[in-house]
């Protein structure tokens, strides 16, 4: 699992001795530059669809961020004129300060969609993978009776393929008193720590020798203080990984917050419902919510990007 | 684990092989600890046991008893007639999210694994800006859907911006169609699809030794023999479990139904049908019921195909190196 998650840059070997590092510099050579005849051919063709491919990946992301700077009226003129892809008369900045405003879902504002986006990541996402430690920790480090059983089981629900228990869901969480309640997240949490992050912690602590924990027992810690203060704080490389790719996806999820949480729309959830009641004249100002909602993730991504892309792929298997 | 039991602070099996040649004082501090460690493990894991009994267990055991129930809880049947009725209507709403679902199935494991493989093939390739097209192609998958769905919906409409490229489209657009609506949403997919599978394949073609490359580059090997006689082979273990996974969820993907179109214009996949009957529908209405055998019919025809798929992709031997 530490060699899946210490994922190499493709194509670089990470190995000691000079004869590997003289035999890597041939690899990497052999893979990035050494190409001739039919394979330079290709590689040209390879090279020419993936730059027309990127370029249609981004236009349409710089095309929102120009149209989120044209005053309402100037864009609809353009939608009418079908030239959207003519530059803003005038660059109107106030777009983005009119978002907070004019960008409201059943009394929720932009402000408060954030807010709600960002209780979703720090308070459910947090406790749930708070949780995916502790099972992680405790089924890897302590035997006790029925915990081969539970490990099964965590496993084999993890390979059930349920599907339209989303309404079993709703009805259980009404009948709870917890539908469309915020504190919900702290009762549902838990049922998150079985997943596949579950696995992963559980591959990690397995790796962390006992030695740490027996050195601390002698000097008097309690299991408690062992794992909050010496094997959480072990983990968290490995936990904030994956809270960063939780926080993104809870970020960019729409559906759970409308299936259980309707009255507090996160901003994807919120910036959809507010779609539909759009005119041509609020297009800019919404766009300008959508770059502000993009830019949190986008900074998340540059500050992190080796670690997100090492471990994005972390259920790759040898092969 | 191991290590635990070598130092005597496991169960009360090593406790006990130990009591009689363990002192006094050091025999109460040691069922000390295994009090404090059964507090410890017992108060730890109290909560998520009982959230995954109540939320998980309670839920899906639940999902299968409305299956049976009329909104009023009797016992009934009803609901399976429902769909069936449902499913074999022309035109009806389950068949085609049926066929819709079918199709992304098709679109995902046919042609976007075989080809995000490739993708990945020419990133692990090093292809001159590699490190760009490789950021570009991930942003996908992190940028959020509803700022990628619209910027897509924008670039396709009769005035957006390919429009005044001099790209044609019909005046009602392309998602307002229902000949053209799932097409459109396909490519989407197909558009902006590859992250995942290009970064899974580019980890799994790293572990690859370089030696290999270097043999086949000496014996004239060309790039696509090298992808298709060994690399393909050499990753199959990891290609094998994208493709179960993907199986596991075949009737769970649902394609960005909800902001392109939701749901019109014949795009509805099962997912999506299950999402909105649960998010428009109400308990009493019955909704609900019918969606619950819906997933339990579905649930119990998923399971047996993938035990079968993952019989068959272990019967092709993974290459060892």
């Amino acid at each position: 699992m530490e060699e899946i998650l210490n994922e190499r840059d493709p194509g670089v070997e990470e190995t000691a001795g000079s004869a590997k590092q003289h035999q890597n510099r041939r690899g990497k050579g052999h893979l990035s530059t050494r190409r001739t005849g039919g394979e330079l051919v290709i590689f040209i063709i390879v090279f020419i669809l993936f730059t027309v491919y990127a370029i249609s990946l981004i236009m349409p992301l710089l095309w929102m961020l120009m149209n989120s700077f044209k005053d309402g009226t100037e864009y609809a003129i353009d939608v009418v004129m079908a030239d959207t892809l003519r530059l803003p008369t005038k660059w109107k900045f106030s777009n983005y300060v009119e978002v907070f405003s004019r960008i409201v879902y059943n009394d929720v504002t932009f402000f408060g969609m954030m807010l709600n986006s960002l209780y979703y990541i720090f308070i459910e996402q947090g406790l749930r993978l708070f949780f995916v430690a502790v099972t992680g920790y405790i089924l890897s480090k302590y035997t006790f009776k029925g915990r081969n059983a539970i490990y099964a089981i965590a496993i084999f629900a993890m390979t059930l393929p349920i599907i339209g228990n989303t309404a079993a869901g709703v009805s259980l969480r009404a009948s709870l008193g917890i539908y469309d309640n915020l504190l919900a997240v702290f009762f549902t949490a838990g049922s998150g720590a079985w997943g596949f992050e579950f696995l992963l912690m559980y591959a990690f602590f397995k790796s962390v020798p006992w030695d740490y924990a027996e050195a601390a027992f002698i000097d008097g810690a309690n299991h408690y203080e062992v794992f909050f203060r010496i094997m959480l704080p072990m983990g968290m490389p490995m936990l904030s990984t994956l809270f960063i790719l939780a926080a993104i996806g809870s970020w960019n999820d729409y559906t759970s917050p409308m299936l259980y949480f309707p009255s507090f729309p996160n901003l994807a959830m919120g910036l959809y419902q507010v779609s539909g009641e759009l005119t041509r004249g609020d297009m800019s100002v919404y766009y300008a919510a959508l770059v502000i909602t993009t830019l949190p993730v986008l900074i998340v991504f540059t500050l992190f990007s080796d670690k997100i892309m090492k471990n994005y792929s972390v259920g790759g298997l040898k092969g | 684990m191991i290590a635990e039991e070598e130092h005597g602070l496991s169960g009360p099996e090593t406790s006990a092989r130990e009591k009689p040649t363990v002192p006094k004082k050091r025999l109460r501090g040691t069922k000390r600890r295994d009090i404090g460690r059964t507090v410890f493990i017992v108060s730890m894991l109290a909560i998520p046991i009982v959230s995954w009994l109540v939320f998980w267990l309670y839920t899906n055991s639940s999902m299968i008893i409305m299956a049976f129930q009329s909104p009023m809880g009797e016992w009934t049947f009803q609901n399976f007639v429902t769909f069936w009725h449902e499913l074999t209507a022309p035109k009806s709403d389950i068949g085609i999210s049926l066929r819709n679902t079918f199709l992304y199935f098709g679109l995902n494991n046919l042609i976007m694994l075989p080809l995000g493989t490739l993708v990945a093939y020419f990133i692990y390739k090093k292809v001159w800006g590699y490190k760009f097209f490789r950021v570009a192609i991930f942003l996908t998958s992190i940028i959020p859907g509803v700022v990628m769905i619209t910027c897509f919906k924008e670039m396709i409409k009769p005035w957006g911006p390919l429009a005044s490229l001099g790209v044609p489209f019909p005046e009602t657009g392309l998602l307002a169609n229902n000949a053209t609506a799932t097409p459109m949403v396909m490519f989407y997919c197909f558009w902006t699809g590859y992250a995942s599978t290009m970064l899974l394949m580019c980890g799994a073609m790293s572990r690859i030794p370089t030696e290999v490359f270097e043999a086949l580059k000496l014996d004239g090997c060309g790039p696509f023999r090298e992808f298709t006689s060994f690399v393909v082979p050499l990753i199959w273990p990891t290609l094998s479990m994208q493709i179960i996974f993907n199986l596991t969820g075949l009737f769970n993907s649902s394609g960005p139904i909800l902001l392109m179109t939701g749901g019109a214009y014949e795009t509805s996949t099962l997912n999506y049908w299950i999402f909105i009957n649960t998010y428009r529908g109400t308990a009493a209405s019955g909704a609900y019921n019918t969606v619950s055998a819906t997933g339990l019919v579905f649930t119990v025809v998923a399971l047996p195909l993938i035990l079968l798929v993952r019989w068959l992709t272990e019967k092709v031997e993974a290459v060892e190196y």
